[in-house]
């Protein structure tokens, strides 16, 4: 407990919670993180599961790096809302579910994106079976669950 | 402008939908829900569209991520549904607020950029025209088309943090 209060009178922690437009702005490049992150997630998984099939699927692998990107612009801005404050997100069950829920959500989504586009690299013509697509509805599902859990945060609060 | 809006308050606060979105604890939270996944939908496949005008991921042939167009609107069409509902459910919130209307104005100026999209390069995309075939201003457009979104984006999250 201790630990979290010193969090909270961390730098970044102050910034978030006693200035003026500090929460605002962190809390809005989450959400454009978010749009970017799960954003390009759902269009990797749509086209895994059949949604435009002439797009060659290694042709789109790209676009994982730019996922990426948005996911660290959320583990930043994501962190810094968590130091402003700590001492309650850290009991809100909504929020731990929601981390847990985020960070499956990456690993399934990564392990879909090196299985059917990575390989792609080489040939475009990447066969996606059942397993693929029981992977990409998985990702689905925790990240729509992620996006409940995070909205709930502020509910619980 | 002001008996107007308050005019237009007093209707919308007197509706039963109003009073039943506003009148569970539950309703408006997964309203949020679906406009948060809704978002999702529309930036992640205009990432898709734009980028690649830009340039990224240039294998994909620009004519063939055209199709992602159809998740943007499906997107477009669940934020437009659950934004109508919280204006109902909470007009006195929403019409009095500066944030509010900033981000129907930049949703305007989206649309008149995506217009713009239409007439001049979605013709040339489907004459078969790739990349840096496509003339000058694709790329302006496929730009202005994510940073007026993300200006969307940005300006949402802002409403209940200019409330008076």
């Amino acid at each position: 407990m201790d630990l979290l209060f010193a969090l909270e009178d961390s730098g970044a922690g102050m910034l978030v919670s006693s200035t003026q437009w500090g929460y605002a702005i962190v809390l809005s490049l989450h959400a454009v993180g978010m749009a970017i992150m799960v954003g390009i997630s759902l269009m990797l998984i749509f086209r895994v599961l059949g949604f435009g099939q002439k797009v060659p699927l290694g042709s789109l692998a790209d676009y994982w790096k730019v996922a990426l990107l948005g996911f660290l612009v959320n583990i930043a801005s994501g962190t810094m809302l968590f130091l402003g404050s700590a001492s309650e997100l850290f009991f809100n069950w909504a929020f731990r579910i929601k981390i847990a829920l985020v960070l499956i959500g990456v690993v399934l989504t990564w392990r879909l994106v090196s299985y059917c586009y990575k390989p792609a690299a080489r040939s475009d013509t990447v066969y996606v079976d059942a397993s693929d697509r029981r992977l990409a509805v998985a990702a689905l599902l925790v990240w729509l669950a992620a996006l409940i859990a995070g909205r709930l945060i502020g509910y619980l609060n | 402008m002001y008996s107007l809006i308050n005019w237009v308050i007093e209707t919308l606060n007197a509706t039963a939908l109003s009073g039943f979105i506003m009148g569970s604890a539950w309703v408006f939270p997964m309203l949020e829900m679906l406009h948060f996944f809704g978002l999702c939908l529309l930036f992640g496949s205009l990432l898709i569209v734009d980028l690649r005008v830009i340039g990224l991921a240039p294998r994909v042939p620009v004519s063939q991520v055209e199709v992602f167009v159809r998740i943007t609107l499906v997107g477009f069409a669940i934020n437009l549904i659950t934004g109508t509902l919280f204006l109902i459910g909470d007009s006195d919130r929403y019409l009095v607020n500066i944030a509010f209307w900033l981000k129907m104005g930049v949703i305007a100026l989206a649309a008149l950029n995506t217009a713009w999209f239409v007439r001049r390069i979605r013709p040339q995309i489907q004459a078969g025209f790739e990349g840096s075939e496509l003339s000058a201003d694709a790329r302006f457009i496929a730009g202005a088309s994510l940073v007026f979104w993300t200006a969307v984006i940005v300006l949402g999250r802002m409403i209940p943090y200019v409330e008076e």
